[in-house]
């Protein structure tokens, strides 16, 4: 019982990991351009889609990691470019609105191309070290530390380089910053770009270890915005610990419950903790 | 649209609405079996969009997840019908009952929130329904559902079986239609225009002394309510029900059809459903595979270029054309 | 005349991170006054409205208003209790008709604000109450149009119609003449004057313009960094000396 529930543990931090990568990615965005993006699932499911392909026609996993989020990149580019960019002044409905047709768009493509069966793509580690009661696969091990390394990064660019501290500063104050000469609209391709390609490179890393299908998007989609919302929409670090401790949560419960139960369990807890702080954990009121 | 302004300007208006009326009791006598079952969905569907209407055209809170209350009246009919007592209006009592109920403890929770958190939640609780829904396979048979038989309609004294798919027509358009008046009177009533001030300016309308909590619970419970009010249709219709029923994709098309036909006009989600459901028709046969394509590019256009959908922008026009004298306007 | 007290504030206080944005604020309104409360930008004047009408909750002290510790209740509720304000920034219901901008706040006044299923025009009392008011304030002629379609004087002069509709005891003006041209400035100040004469006979009005508070005031507040620095009748706010070093400048 023990070590099952190790096992969760660590599969939830693994989880954690890469469901940190997608929601900071759906943070980001929602912290920049005050745009919930539905669609954000579909570009997880995208980017898993474009590493499968990737890594079954050309072999190397090393270049699927790197394809999808530069794949992704271009994809919310061009997203932006043709929809977002002229729905900006306007009452968030209209964001959401077109995110959602978004959604239907990405994920029927999927569909019709990459097509309705669930397939996997073998383990681009295949050992295992031993651990606990059995072996524990080294690939999601490279998970974890990747996408903590990913997040580090980010979060050192976000404070330290020119862009990052711009993205900051547009966030702060709209007005300011356009005083201030800052290139406002293209910081907000630029996140829109960022988050779309986190959700790429979650779905990439995701792929081997969960099936790749067109609907892959829709659980993952639930946990990123109990996560966002927890956490406070904006704060990456909140939404890195929120990220943790829902996958554990949700881990470590679907050992005793149904998977669903399991997820409601999270629902709940995100219930609760907005009626003590309906700003989110770390969220600025 | 108030009373004042359906009097004054609207002549043409209601010529159209009693156009429109006539056709709608002729049809069933006119049309084939299978567009006549069209219809009768597309009346179905229109109700279900005015409920999304009704908390967003109005209200001006984004639910994206109206699947929940269409899914809760279809199996709160079926299980009254099935385990209960054979008997239509408490199928449909029962769909009705179980919905509002759902929407005041749902809502309960989700209107104490603002905007932004309130979409995101409303999906979060949808798409866990459906999930619930498709897994406690005992409780709601998920994919393959319940089926019943429809026990015989019965109208004081008189006995209607309802395998006549002409009986099932009257009657569907029967609820709709007071469900509709409903929704309208309360609408021209003074809650139901606070309920729209709280969609042009809700610290305002707070300001001047409106609890807009209770409100938007009020409005948000109506929403529900008419909403599961059309799922219960769903089982009347078909005789069975599926926990697809809870798919969200269900609440995207509320959406769409009211987006589309026109937010906030009442009249706008029923035009939105007939004309995309019959487009979703017409394509079914070859091009299927596209249709969520061109429902996504749809709504992005329709968006972008007339947010008021159909009969908004069209209203709009009228509505700068005319010499406005009487009071009352857009509502 | 009597002179009981209708609103009063005893030491509110409150801050926004770190920033004392109100001060120990003792503050006093009695019967048939027309108060005025000015002070230099930041100096708390529209987040004393806030914590007045609800808005924002104090970290301590107490707002007394009709003798009832109103401190921290909800807006609508404060409203209901008879404390009326109006805002800075016009806010009003840009898309439905200036008819309809008036009804809403008529209706509450009139308590039907709850009913179901009758329909609103139809209230009689409520509606001859909304053309008065669009009689009163000269908008009648324009009843109908979308209150956005206005312009920016006559929005600020609805958006004080808003706030007396719902027949408030005490009116809180938040600087009514906002954005307006002088004449502009001059037509609502007279108008605001006929409005205290009649009709709200308590009002309390932040300004900046000395003189539109000359003309409509009786007594001064004088707000500085969230304390009041001093208050009394207007000729001798103005004379004193430390009020006029921080409007300096400015013709007091």
């Amino acid at each position: 019982m023990a070590e099952l529930i190790i096992s969760q543990v660590v599969n939830g931090l693994v989880w954690g990991l890469i469901l940190a990568l997608i929601s900071i990615g759906l943070t980001l965005i929602y912290g920049q351009l005050e745009i919930v993006n539905v669609a954000h699932g579909a570009l997880y499911t995208v980017g898993a889609v474009v590493a499968y392909y990737a890594f079954s026609t050309f072999g190397g996993w090393v270049f699927a990691l790197v394809l999808s989020p530069l794949a992704l990149a271009l994809l919310g580019l061009v997203i932006y470019l043709t929809t977002i960019r002229f729905a900006l002044g306007k009452p968030p409905i209209v964001t959401v609105i077109i995110t959602y047709g978004i959604l239907f768009i990405l994920e029927q493509t999927v569909f019709l191309t990459y097509g309705g069966v669930p397939r996997s793509i073998p383990t681009p580690i295949p050992y295992n070290i031993p651990f606990i009661g059995g072996d524990y696969p080294v690939y999601r091990i490279f998970c974890a530390v990747f996408s903590g390394l990913v997040i580090f990064c980010l979060m050192a660019f976000l404070k330290w380089t020119r862009y990052g501290l711009w993205t900051r500063a547009t966030k702060q104050d709209y007005e300011t910053a356009m005083n201030m000469g800052i290139p406002v609209r293209r910081v907000y391709a630029f996140v829109f770009c960022l988050g779309s390609a986190l959700a790429g490179l979650g779905g990439a890393l995701a792929a081997p270890i969960s099936s790749v299908t067109f609907t892959m998007g829709h659980s993952i989609i639930i946990d990123a915005f109990i996560v966002v919302i927890m956490a406070g929409f904006g704060s990456v670090i909140g939404t890195l610990v929120a990220s943790l401790v829902i996958e554990v949560v949700i881990g470590v419960s679907a050992a005793f419950v149904n998977p669903v139960m399991a997820k409601v369990i999270g629902m709940a807890i995100m219930v609760v903790v907005l009626f003590i702080r309906p700003e989110g954990l770390f969220g600025e009121k | 649209m108030s009373a004042e302004a359906q009097t004054h300007s609207s002549r043409i208006g209601w010529l159209v609405v009693l156009g429109v009326g006539i056709c709608l009791l002729v049809a069933p006598h006119v049309l084939d079996r299978y567009p006549r079952y069209i219809l009768t969905e597309v009346i179905i569907w229109g109700l279900f969009a005015l409920g999304f209407d009704i908390i967003f055209g109005k209200t001006g809170l984004l639910n994206f997840g109206m699947s929940s209350f269409f899914g809760v009246g279809a199996y709160g009919f079926v299980y009254a019908v099935k385990y209960v007592y054979p008997s239509v209006w408490l199928g449909i009592l029962s769909g009705m009952m179980f919905a509002m109920v759902f929407s005041i403890v749902v809502g309960w929770i989700v209107t104490r929130f603002s905007s932004h958190y309130f979409v995101v939640f409303t999906i979060v609780i949808s798409m866990i329904l459906f999930f619930l829904a498709m897994n406690l396979r005992t409780i709601t048979g998920a994919d393959e559902g319940i089926n019943i038989r429809l026990p015989d309609l019965q109208i004081i004294a008189w006995q209607f079986s309802l395998r006549s798919p002409i009986t099932k027509y009257y009657l569907i358009l029967g609820v709709a239609a007071a469900a509709f008046l409903v929704v309208w009177l309360f609408f021209d009533s003074p809650i139901g225009r606070a309920v729209v001030a709280i969609r042009e300016n809700e610290a305002r309308a707070q300001m001047i002394g409106y609890n807009t909590a209770y409100l938007k619970l009020v409005a948000y419970t109506l929403s529900g309510t008419v909403a599961g009010l059309a799922g219960a249709m769903y089982p009347l219709l078909n005789s069975t029900t599926s926990a697809e029923l809870f798919f969200w994709i269900l609440s995207g098309k509320a959406v769409l059809w009211t987006v589309v036909g026109g937010a906030g006009t009442l009249w706008g989600p029923f035009l939105g459903a007939a004309l995309l459901v019959t487009a979703e028709d017409a394509f079914s046969s070859w091009l299927v595979d596209f249709y969520p394509i061109l429902v996504g590019v749809l709504l992005i256009a329709i968006i972008l270029l007339a947010p008021k959908g159909v009969l908004g922008t069209l209203f709009q026009i009228i509505a700068e054309r005319r010499e406005s004298t009487e009071p009352g306007g857009r509502s | 005349m009597n002179n009981d007290v209708v609103l009063r504030t005893e030491q509110l206080s409150i801050t926004f991170g770190g920033l004392n944005a109100l001060n120990g604020v003792d503050f006093e309104i009695r019967e048939g006054e027309v108060l005025a409360i000015i002070g230099p930008n930041g100096a708390g004047k529209t987040t004393f409205f806030n914590v007045l009408s609800g808005n924002l909750r104090p970290n301590s002290g107490r707002v007394i208003f009709k003798g009832q510790d109103i401190t921290g209740l909800p807006s609508y509720e404060i409203c209901r209790r008879g404390l009326s304000r109006t805002y800075q920034k016009t806010s009003i219901f840009q898309d439905l008709t200036v008819f309809e901008n008036i009804r809403l706040g008529a209706q509450i006044g009139h308590g039907r604000h709850h009913s179901w299923l009758r329909g609103a025009l139809s209230d009689k009392a409520v509606v001859s109450v909304v053309e008065e008011l669009l009689e009163m304030g000269g908008l009648n002629h324009q009843a109908n149009q979308p209150a956005g379609n206005l312009s920016h004087g006559d929005q600020r002069l609805l958006e004080i119609l808003i706030g007396i509709s719902t027949r408030p005891e005490l009116l809180l003006l938040d600087e009514p003449s906002a954005g307006l041209s002088a004449k502009e400035t001059r037509q609502i100040t007279q108008w605001v004057k006929d409005l205290s004469q009649t009709t709200i006979r308590n009002v309390i009005i932040v300004e900046h313009d000395m003189d539109v508070v000359t003309e409509l005031a009786s007594a001064i507040y004088v707000l500085n960094y969230g304390e009041v620095l001093c208050h009394g009748p207007v000729g001798e706010v103005k004379c004193n000396p430390q009020v006029q070093e921080i409007y300096l400048g400015k013709s007091v």
